[in-house]
């Protein structure tokens, strides 16, 4: 039947989706849809709500080219621009701010979700990289952290006469005794001119010949190595690497490339831990300390001592080095201060005079300079 | 000037009413309230009628009454910078996950920009479709493959001579994928374009073109890059016959042996710029090291770690050298890019109809260098703008008085900006993509003519089915999102 239309009539062209002709014919706007009026044949009448258009309507549309859900194919092309703007007060939701509404609100609430997720794991101190090293098997840590040493003293001699080993393990079981969770651990010297220590994952510790060399007394060895021990214990390690291969991980993806994730070594040695890791594993340094009698003090001179070097020396004599052990550890006022602050206890030296001169001269050249 | 653009449309309405009823400019109770921008609209709608007025007329001969010439146009779609700040801002606050919607409506915009006797191409993807296909390829390829390489690294070890078998391997099913990738994304784009309701399409099998594009590309370094015309001539040829209008198929007659003379010239003069950019980047290096071992044994011998200014220095150095050798690679290919593309025209046919193109080298390094300058701008505006934003909210959250931020959470703020600011950046370099993609097309086809005509009434749509039914994993494997 056909349908009575007021108002103005516009030229367009209909394609019926069957063959690539098209016919010239008449279209006009009905409350109930859009009428086409073709030559010959009956009118077809297009509701509203199951239009769509190539293009959104924009108040800037010169045309309009417009298909109808039920009859798949079917395209009428009318170029008007005061077709087009009326089109869009008949079919709102063809309009360019629907359209774009439509695709964008789920997505908006989606990201709201995730920022808000995001806040509260951050206030609640969750980290899910920490819960994932947690969940990592043992045997993961330790082939991560044989890795991570191989990368480290690949093209260095590993220090290891066998006085000044001894030492080493005297001073790491002394301080590893008094560890409620039994963590032991492996430490490897290397002859390195760097001032620095790291904890890997699998609770391994290197040690450079650096460090051994500016450290005024055993105390302060024994020091950093409760430090380090202390991350280890805490996971840091483990935490860090979890971490940078989810950011790298992440990159390459938001990038869209899919290289490899493989430069541990590298990765470990850029790790730098936030000050609350560094706090938590002062916290286990100085527990560890407690428990070994030995000088919490060390830790702190250590660090004064290695801040008077940088601040002293600008030529190239190993400042680097120093450097490096500053910006991986950073010895914040607030550090040392918490340090000092803890309670006083009897203390013996860390290492007899003996086992400290081994471990002075375990990499060979005495390590006085 | 507006009082210019009305007497225009007067003169235009006057003389199009009287050409056989066809289309003239409906004006009508609408045209009363119209919005801002009125000018713009008048010029465009001009455009089109009178656009129109030559090639929407049928041509109906006395022996093919079905028969149309054909002419293709662009015109030039209005408000793609609108629409680049709105996706790129929708991008951000969105996560990136509105990049399918965004470019889903550059798309359409685009498709539609493009007329075919003052009939516009239709783009009927929808960003769901692009965002499943990526989710798809994230899960299915880019993931496994991280992990894969992960637990290889841990395994092997990196640096072993095993892990870089394994990555030789990676990176050539890397390449063997990009030739099916780029299969794929045609057949996407196709089979989601319309005119006159008629979908185009790809039939063939991807396997078949992305084994052609793997192995062709072994031969470049064989043949020190001289089968490259050979080459690009097969991989057009396989995919132009994959290509269909409807029912009906294009086909391809070009060889590539008109090729070889720009070819020659672009290799030569490729070779020098070659030369003389590894002499440049072999006397830095050189001055490099040298540098470095003075630094070393000043050292005592001991390595030294750069400082952050040396690190900056070397990361820009490097980065500067790849921008120059793309720009050199852009400027001296456009003469042959430029053959290349009017020959694959020339001998690219659908039925009655042939293809000419008059793209040339000035023409395309104009859009390619201004391209780069419209995006390298953009991407600056954002970055002063950002960076000076987050440069002022730093102090102000430092400030007890202003956010009472302790040291600790002062940290996290700043960290937690920079994140986001980073985030920013790296989105900022695409943020004007639109405006550049409808420019380069734009090009594209005001350089496309069509000689001959098409037997339109033959053209039927197929037994595709045409409804949106069926568009499951297998469809969204038509993978776009690369």
């Amino acid at each position: 039947m056909p349908y009575d239309t007021e108002g103005p009539r516009f030229d367009g062209r209909f394609s019926d989706g069957q063959t690539a002709a098209a016919h010239n014919v008449r279209v006009a706007f009905h409350e109930r849809g859009l009428v086409i009026l073709r030559d010959g044949e009956e009118q077809l009448i297009w509701p509203y709500g199951a239009l769509a258009t190539a293009e959104p309507l924009s108040t800037h549309a010169v045309d309009a080219l417009v298909s109808y859900r039920y009859q798949p194919g079917a395209s009428l092309f009318v170029p008007s621009g005061g077709f087009a703007r009326r089109l869009a007060e008949l079919a709102p939701h063809l309009t360019t701010s629907a359209a774009r509404r439509r695709a964008a609100t789920p997505w908006l609430w989606a990201a709201a979700g995730v920022v808000v997720i995001g806040i509260a794991i951050s206030a609640m101190q969750l980290s899910p990289a920490r819960t994932i090293a947690s969940m990592m098997p043992d045997n993961v840590r330790n082939a991560l952290g044989e890795r991570t040493i191989r990368a480290m003293t690949e093209g260095r001699k590993v220090c290891e006469t066998p006085a000044g080993l001894r030492a080493v393990d005297t001073l790491s079981h002394r301080l590893t005794g008094a560890v409620p969770t039994g963590n032991r651990f492996q430490i490897t010297v290397v002859d390195w001119g760097l001032v620095n220590a790291f904890a890997t994952p699998g609770n391994r510790i290197v040690l450079t010949r650096g460090l051994i060399a500016k450290a005024g007394g055993p105390d302060e060895v024994a020091g950093v190595l409760a430090h380090e021990m202390g991350h280890g214990i805490e996971l840091h390690p483990e935490t860090g690497i979890v971490r940078s291969i989810g950011l790298a991980a992440a990159v390459e993806l938001m990038l869209g490339g899919g290289g490899t994730v493989g430069n541990l070594g590298a990765m470990l040695l850029q790790l730098s831990y936030s000050r609350q890791a560094e706090r938590e594993a002062d916290e286990r340094a100085l527990d560890m300390l407690r428990g070994a009698g030995i000088s919490a003090n060390g830790i702190a001179d250590f660090f004064r001592r290695i801040e008077g070097l940088s601040a002293g020396s600008n030529e190239g004599d190993g400042g680097g080095g120093v450097t490096g052990m500053l910006s991986t550890h950073p010895a914040t006022a607030d550090r040392l201060r918490r340090i000092a602050a803890a309670p006083r206890y009897p203390s013996t030296p860390a290492l007899s005079p003996a086992d400290w001169q081994a471990m002075k001269t375990m990499c060979g050249t005495p390590a006085g300079e | 000037m507006a009082r210019r653009a009305m007497d225009q449309i007067a003169r235009l309405r006057a003389t199009s009413s009287g050409s056989a009823g066809q289309l003239q400019l409906p004006c009508l109770p609408a045209e009363a309230a119209r919005p801002r921008h009125a000018l713009v609209t008048l010029q465009r709608e001009a455009r089109v009628t009178a656009m129109d007025r030559f090639h929407s007329v049928p041509i109906t001969t006395g022996a093919n009454p079905g028969r149309e010439a054909l002419a293709i146009s662009w015109l030039k779609p209005f408000g793609m910078l609108g629409l680049s700040l709105y996706n790129f801002v929708m991008r951000i606050l969105t996560l990136g996950i509105y990049h399918f919607w965004g470019k889903t409506e550059v798309r359409r915009r685009v498709w539609s920009a493009i007329r075919v006797n003052g009939e516009p191409l239709e783009y009927t993807g929808t960003g769901r479709e692009l965002f499943l296909g990526f989710l798809l390829i994230l899960w299915g390829v880019l993931v496994p493959v991280m992990l894969l390489s992960l637990g290889m690294a841990l395994l092997l070890g990196p640096g072993t001579t095993a892990f870089g078998a394994f990555q030789v391997l990676l990176y050539a099913g890397f390449m063997l994928l990009t030739g099916i990738a780029i299969h794929r994304a045609q057949r996407f784009r196709l089979s989601r374009t319309r005119w006159r309701g008629i979908r185009a399409g790809l039939d063939g099998s991807s396997w078949t073109y992305g084994w052609t594009y793997f192995w062709t590309l072994l031969t470049l370094p064989l043949t020190l890059g001289w089968s490259a015309p050979w080459r690009s001539t097969k991989l057009q040829r396989l995919m132009t016959r994959d290509m269909r209008f409807g029912t009906q198929h294009f086909t391809f007659s070009a060889s590539s042996k008109p090729l070889y003379k720009p070819f020659a010239l672009y290799w030569v003069a490729m070779a020098a710029a070659a030369i003389g950019f590894l002499a440049i980047v072999a006397g830095s290096g050189a001055a490099y090291s040298t540098l470095m071992q003075a630094k070393i044994d000043e050292n005592g011998g001991n390595p030294v770690d750069l400082d952050t200014a040396e690190i900056a220095g070397l990361v820009l150095t490097i980065y500067l050298a790849l921008f120059v050798g793309g720009l050199l690679y852009v400027v001296l290919s456009a003469w042959y890019r430029a053959a290349t593309m009017r020959h694959f025209a020339r001998h690219t046919h659908l039925e009655g109809a042939g293809f000419e193109s008059t793209v040339s080298a000035r023409g395309l390094l104009w859009i390619a260098l201004t391209n780069y300058a419209i995006l390298i701008f953009g991407a600056t505006l954002v970055t002063l703008v950002a960076g000076g934003a987050a440069y002022a909210a730093l102090p102000l959250l430092a400030d007890p008085a202003m956010a009472g931020l302790d040291e600790e959470n002062f940290g996290r703020a700043a960290s937690a900006i920079s994140v986001i600011l980073g985030f920013v950046l790296v989105l900022s370099l695409g943020m004007l993509l639109p405006i550049t993609q409808a420019r380069s097309t734009g090009y594209l086809i005001r350089n496309l003519s069509v000689i001959g005509s098409l037997d339109m009434a033959s053209i039927a749509a197929g037994a595709e089915p045409t409804s949106k039914r069926g568009e499951g994993l297998a469809q969204a494997f038509d993978i776009d999102a690369l």
